[in-house]
């Protein structure tokens, strides 16, 4: 089933781990090493789900998992947690985009906005639950809301440079029929 | 499309959900290792920092640098003014040498009148920033020294001036330093020169707070502080700032330590560092009928 993938399936699997370590690194990049006050948004988390929405044969679940536990453990955040919350975020993305034959960009952008606040906030209060201290809530906050203004340019990137447009209904239909 | 879907997709939609439950199941049990073993977990981690980081830092250096290049140059536009604020702080550094030789003679009489000697043990490491901790959330840098070169948990590293933190976590090549921005930093401290105790604890903003101060009024913007050796935690008398005064009457930290430019740092060998190895047990009372007994009397 694997073998039957055409190879430009995994050309941009690949492409979508490299865009991802290249991110990481970014991140790592030692420029400012005082406390911000506002925080950067989230670029994977939105290059994930734009990516969910509208090629999600091209991020697979392994991918999701391997790629976000590995940034848990070079951003020095609790691993594991992040990276099942956004697991779980992604494949309820993958399977709205999938069930509905339209989806407007705003019905998109009000899933996408649960979905970065799901692993966001969840991401905090998991630590809670485990009663480790959170983080101060306007940092929190700060992050949500950058990677949720952050998103739609992420989209447009997508649109009008790589011209990217979520699959039609029917083509995602032909491509799980070649799956299977 | 609920209605038309075939047997096979419907088997491998399960077989979809069951591997989505397997890897969040292990990527929460991960979670958990960590919270309850931290001290394996975070071994690991630095391990895999250890591997990955060298790799990289042949082309992350370079970026960083050039990053820094054109930030240094809009600075350079403001060079008049600069200049200007450079010219009067020289003034007023002119003034300090002259205050700081007369000091040296004095400190060097004194010392000869002691015997003493400084500590030959407090030697140094350098290493080079090579990353920061990459999340908002944590405030930590990695040097590009490790175990290799004898760098070990719980050591001082100051930049040319003031304390910027600990090592916490070693791998062969790297190793982090928790900044004492950082919220789990808690560095015991003495004001001088009042002489009073208190915690330097990070709070996530450039101005670390006083916790556990005595006597507040004792306490005055301006004190310089230093690190106390207590519990043998770090080093005695490491600069760390000076007092400040926030808006909410607030007691803070400014650090002497440049945090903006965290470029070199150097690392104090000390000797009698003690090693986190496992989680540790709970801290209980001595024995379980002395609460009775105190009741008691």
């Amino acid at each position: 089933m694997i073998d039957a993938l055409p190879l430009k399936t995994w050309a941009y699997r690949a492409g979508f781990v490299f865009l991802a370590l290249l991110l990481t690194f970014t991140e790592l990049l030692p420029l400012n090493t005082l406390p911000a006050s506002w925080v950067m948004p989230d670029v994977l988390l939105c290059v994930t789900f734009v990516c969910c929405i509208r090629r999600p044969q091209y991020v697979p679940m392994l991918i999701i998992a391997l790629v976000f536990l590995f940034q848990d453990l070079l951003l020095n955040r609790p691993p594991g947690l992040f990276a099942a919350l956004t697991l779980i975020a992604s494949e309820w993305l993958k399977r709205r985009s999938r069930r509905s034959e339209e989806f407007s960009f705003v019905k998109e952008y009000l899933s996408v906005t649960a979905a970065i606040a799901v692993v966001l906030l969840g991401t905090r209060w998991g630590l809670g639950v485990v009663m480790l201290p959170m983080p101060e809530a306007y940092l929190t906050l700060s992050e949500l809301l950058s990677t949720v203004l952050f998103y739609p340019v992420v989209v447009l990137f997508t649109q009008v440079v790589l011209k990217v447009r979520r699959a039609a209904f029917g083509e995602l239909e032909a491509a799980v029929g070649e799956r299977a | 499309m609920a209605q038309d879907r075939t047997g096979q997709e419907d088997y491998i939609g399960t077989l979809k959900r069951i591997l989505l439950g397997l890897l969040v199941l292990v990527l929460m049990v991960i979670f958990l290792i960590w919270r309850i073993d931290n001290p394996r977990v975070e071994r690991f981690r630095a391990q895999v920092i250890d591997t990955v980081l060298p790799q990289v830092d042949w082309a992350m250096a370079p970026v960083t640098q050039t990053a820094k290049l054109i930030r240094d140059l809009q600075s350079y536009q403001s060079i008049y003014t600069q200049n200007q604020e450079l010219r009067r702080e020289l003034q007023k550094m002119k003034k300090w040498k002259e205050a700081a030789g007369q000091l040296e003679q004095e400190n060097a009489r004194l010392l000869d009148l002691n015997q003493l000697q400084l500590d030959p043990k407090l030697t140094r490491v350098s290493g080079i920033v090579m990353a920061d901790s990459g999340s908002p959330f944590r405030q930590s840098v990695l040097l590009n020294v490790g175990s290799n070169d004898g760098i070990q948990d719980g050591w001082a590293a100051m930049d040319g001036l003031g304390l910027v933190g600990r090592i916490s976590g070693v791998g062969e090549k790297t190793s982090r330093v928790i900044l004492l921005t950082d919220t789990s930093s808690r560095i015991p401290a003495v004001i001088q020169p009042s002489g009073q105790r208190a915690f330097v604890s990070g709070d996530n903003s450039a101005a670390p707070v006083i916790d556990f101060l005595e006597n507040r009024n004792l306490a005055r913007p301006g004190d310089r502080i230093f690190t106390s050796g207590d519990a043998g935690l770090l080093p005695p008398d490491l600069l760390i700032g000076q007092l400040a005064q926030d808006p909410n009457k607030r007691l803070r930290v400014r650090l002497s330590a440049d945090f903006e430019r965290l470029e070199f740092l150097q690392v104090l060998r000390d000797q009698k560092t003690f090693n986190i190895k496992d989680t540790g047990a709970l801290i209980v009372p001595q024995s379980s009928a002395e609460p009775s007994e105190a009741a008691n009397d």
